[in-house]
Order: structure tokens, then C-alpha cells, then sequence
């Protein structure tokens, strides 16, 4: 899978999670997005846990600067999975 | 004490001169010079704190002892000093060690200096320590302080080192952000990825935006800060006279804007400074007295130390009770989250009764509005929720309740239990 695929349905979660449809874009970061605070990020990363299969490290999801580099860490999960 | 502002001044400007030179001349190459230089500054600001000390009545009799004198004047704060740099270098021995091990290990470098913390905060030395030097407590107390804030950034760095945020910092890297010096003392808690970044780039130095930034500093922190300390706890409440009711009102108000003009000042100026030096600190605070809920002003108030709370305990903390509790009650191991989360933030600020029910106070406020907020935009809709976070009128009475809430708050923080039970005695 790579970046767009894992953006592709990132959507999809995001839909699901926010109130007001946030478009995304591999250079959107949170802080552009009102409704996206530390409270709603949980949602976020449980949903996206769950959805991939995957498991994030402590303080990794905070590290990526936007949506784009929040995917390649996704992408780096299913590869390390799979392999 | 005109001596010390002389003092601190000069200190302050060779420290700068040699950074520069060794940053700015000297390059990748300097920062081994500048770990230095922010070692020796570090001690060198302990001295200086050291000559404001007194010993206290209490213990005169012990100073007819010679030894004792020394004991206490040299010793314990040179065991103290010892204790705080061999921490630091034990630290960088476990990041090397662990930081890339495999499992569980990779945690002990986040979690020593939070073990650490603990262990200097109720350590029996400094539960006596401030007892002993009652009038002279600015030393023992300065360094506890300072570990607070040292001891969250070396461990969020071994967290950004482990995730390969940054790579393995050597000695001299490490050396100048556990010890650089701006923030060494009042923080803010800055990230070493952005430390580091600003190491090596060369960018032109906003030398004129800097020194503006640090005046700004010193007006709040000196002029602003002492005036409205004046109308705070000290200087009103408990001036030993009897009081109306309205000062306890007018006392936690002052105290708010006080503690935020103390607070911030402190952080433009360690900015600014850092900024000559072409170090990027990170920002502490935006505009916390426009907040419109407790959420919303710890996003804008200490902003460093509730990022820090996010990442290593907020998130992973949410994370695993929701592993436990299963995703149907996310929104319920969220609201625990909080009161954990807030409840740590108050007696991180201190030992104390009073610290817990500051901490409570702020994780009631947050989970009030994580409930609230959900029943809003379950029941307003998109349309009409947006309607009620655009609204004026909304906006100015949620900002007035969120002033006087968090002022209140501060009531808890700034006074011990038994200051605040002898409240009804003073006012009439």
C-alpha cells in the first residue's frame, strides 16, 4: 500500500470522525483543522489502529508533521507487519 | 541585591559572546565549546543564587559548630549539584544503552527521569532541605524546580531519539540541551528535535525582533508582574489585616494575571535570548486569557508541559483504557485520561494538598467540557454548532466564566491548605 491508498482511506476514517468534512491533503496539518485537538486525535488513532491492523509507539503519531507523513508511518506499520 | 542584577547581567553577556562565537565562528564544530560553556554558565548561576542565601534562626546553635557550618553552607548543596549532573550523565549512558533496544527496554531511558523526578521531589533531603533553609530556600528549591523541567526534556528526548525523530545525539549535543542554560530554570519543557534542528542550520539571526522580544520579557516579568503581585495573595489577602470578601475575589484575579505575566515574561525573554544565539525555543503561551473553556486555555497556557502530558501519558494512557474498556466507551477512558492527566499536572507543580485540588479543579473543568462538547454537537447538529462556536456574545460569557474559573484554580495553587482554611478569618 502506498501513501495516496493509505490517504484514500484515511478519508473514509476521518469522515466517520468529524462533524464538519475535512478534505485531506498529504501537507494538511492539524493545527489548520479546528475540530482536530488532542481529544478527537485519540479517536483518530484508535480508529486507525483498528482499521490497519497496526500499533503506534508512544509519541509517534505526535512526531509526524501532517497527514502526508502520518500515512508513510502508516505505510511503515504495514510493511513491518506483513514482513 | 543591586550586585546580583550586576552580576546576573554579566554573566548573561559573556555567555552570549561565547556562544555566538563558538556557534556562529566555529560551526559543527563549536557545539562541543558551547556544551561547555553551558556547563560552566549553569554552575556559575548556582554560585550566583548561592550568595543570596541566610541561615535561619533555627539553626544557629548548629552554627556554633564550625563543622557544622560548613556542613551546611557547602555540603548539602555541593551533594545537590553532584546529584543533578551525575543524573545527567547517567542519562546519556542510558539513552546509548537502551534508547535503540528492543521491547520494553527502549522505555528506561524515557522513564528514569521521571523515576528520577519522584524520587528528588519526596526525597526526605528536600522535604527537610526547604525547612532548614526557610529564609535561604532559593537554592534547594531553584534546583527542584529546574529538575522538573530538566528531567521532562531529557525524557522526552530519549522518546524522540527511540522514534528516530532525531538521530543519537553525541556527547556534546546532549551536554548543551540538558544544560542550555536559557531554559534551564523556568523552562519552557523544548523539544530537542527543534533544539538540534536550529543547531545546524545557519539561518540570519532576527537580532532586533529578538532583543524587542526579551524587553517585552522583562516589562511583564519586573513591572507588570511586581504591580499585580501587589494586589495578589501577598501583598493583599494576607497583609495581616482584616478583609471584605471582594479582596479574595480581587486576590485570585491579580494572581491569575501575575502568575501570567511572571510566567510568560520569563519564557519571552528565554526566547529572545535563545533566539540571539540562533536557538529556536519552542512558545509557552497564546494568549491563555482569550480562552473559552479549561480544554481550550491548556492550549494556550504552559503549552510545552500540556504537550508534553499529551504525548507520554494523555495518549498511550487513553490508548490502553480503551484496549480495556473496548471502543464503544472511548469517550469514557478519555474523561479518566483527563482527571489522570490533570491530577499529575497539580502535584507535578509541587508538594501539597493544595497542588491535588488544583489539579482537580482543572481535571473537573476539562472533563466538563469533553462531556459538554459531545452533547453540543450531538444535539446542535453541524449547523447550528458552528452557529454557537462562532457566536459573539457566546465567545465573551464563555471567556468571562473561563477567567474566573481558572483564577479560582489558582487560589489552590498559589497558597498551602493552611493559608487557605485561615481564609475566613480574615475576611469580615
Amino acid at each position: 500500500m502506498n501513501q495516496a491508498q493509505v490517504i484514500d482511506r484515511l478519508q473514509k476514517i476521518f469522515d466517520e470522525l468529524f462533524l464538519d468534512p475535512v478534505v485531506l491533503t498529504p501537507a494538511l496539518t492539524a493545527r489548520e483543522v479546528e475540530e482536530w485537538d488532542s481529544l478527537l486525535q485519540i479517536s483518530i488513532v484508535v480508529a486507525v489502529e483498528g482499521h490497519f491492523g497496526i500499533r503506534f509507539n508512544m509519541g509517534e503519531v505526535e512526531a509526524t508533521q501532517n497527514v502526508g507523513q502520518f500515512a508513510d508511518l502508516i505505510v511503515k506499520r504495514i510493511a513491518e507487519k506483513s514482513a | 541585591m543591586q550586585n546580583t542584577y550586576i552580576f546576573s547581567i554579566a554573566v548573561l553577556t559573556v555567555y552570549l559572546a561565547l556562544s555566538r562565537i563558538a556557534l556562529g565562528l566555529l560551526r559543527n564544530r563549536g557545539v562541543t565549546l558551547f556544551a561547555l560553556i553551558n556547563v560552566l554558565s549553569m554552575l556559575g548561576m548556582l554560585i550566583l543564587l548561592r550568595t543570596d542565601k541566610q541561615i535561619p534562626g533555627v539553626l544557629e546553635p548548629l552554627m556554633a559548630s564550625r563543622g557544622m557550618e560548613v556542613l551546611i553552607n557547602i555540603a548539602i548543596p555541593c551533594a545537590l549539584v553532584f546529584i543533578y549532573i551525575g543524573f545527567i550523565f547517567f542519562q546519556y549512558y542510558l539513552v546509548h544503552r537502551y534508547a535503540y533496544a528492543s521491547g520494553v527496554s527502549s522505555l528506561i531511558p524515557i522513564l528514569t527521569p521521571i523515576v528520577a523526578l519522584i524520587l528528588f521531589k519526596v526525597t526526605p533531603l528536600l522535604l527537610i532541605g526547604p525547612i532548614l533553609f526557610e529564609r535561604g530556600a532559593s537554592y534547594i528549591d531553584l534546583s527542584a524546580i529546574g529538575f522538573s523541567f530538566l528531567s521532562f526534556r531529557l525524557s522526552y528526548m530519549a522518546m524522540e531519539v527511540r522514534n528516530r525523530v532525531v538521530p543519537m545525539p553525541i556527547f556534546s549535543e546532549f551536554l548543551s540541551f540538558a544544560f542550555f542554560m536559557p531554559i534551564m530554570l523556568v523552562g519552557p519543557i523544548s523539544r530537542y528535535s527543534i533544539f538540534r534542528r536550529s543547531l545546524y542550520t545557519s539561518e540570519p539571526i532576527p537580532v532586533a525582533a529578538s532583543v524587542i522580544r526579551i524587553v517585552v520579557g522583562l516589562v511583564k516579568y519586573v513591572f507588570l508582574a511586581n504591580m499585580l503581585n501587589g494586589l495578589a495573595f501577598d501583598g493583599l489577602l494576607f497583609d495581616g489585616h482584616p478583609h471584605h470578601s471582594i479582596d479574595l475575589v480581587i486576590s485570585c484575579a491579580a494572581y491569575y494575571l501575575f502568575l501570567y505575566c511572571n510566567f510568560s515574561g520569563f519564557c519571552d525573554m528565554a526566547i529572545g535570548f535563545a533566539r540571539l544565539l540562533g536557538i529556536e525555543v519552542e512558545e509557552n503561551f497564546d494568549s491563555p486569557l482569550k480562552a473559552r473553556n479549561i480544554k481550550d486555555f491548556w492550549n494556550r497556557w504552559h503549552i510545552t508541559l500540556s504537550t508534553f502530558m499529551r504525548d507520554m501519558l494523555f495518549t498511550p494512557l487513553s490508548k490502553w483504557l480503551v484496549a480495556r474498556l473496548g471502543e464503544n466507551n472511548l469517550s469514557h477512558a478519555i474523561a479518566i485520561a483527563i482527571f489522570v492527566v490533570f491530577l499529575v499536572i497539580g502535584v507535578w507543580h509541587g508538594v501539597g494538598l493544595n497542588f491535588f485540588f488544583f489539579g482537580l479543579m482543572h481535571a473537573i473543568g476539562v472533563t466538563f467540557n469533553h462531556y459538554g462538547n459531545l452533547w453540543l454537537r450531538k444535539n446542535l447538529g453541524v449547523i447550528r454548532y458552528k452557529a454557537y462556536m462562532n457566536s459573539t456574545p457566546i465567545r465573551i460569557v464563555a471567556v468571562g466564566i473561563t477567567f474566573c474559573y481558572v483564577s479560582a484554580s489558582f487560589l489552590f495553587f498559589a497558597n498551602s491548605m493552611d493559608r487557605i482554611v485561615s481564609i475566613p478569618e480574615i475576611l469580615q
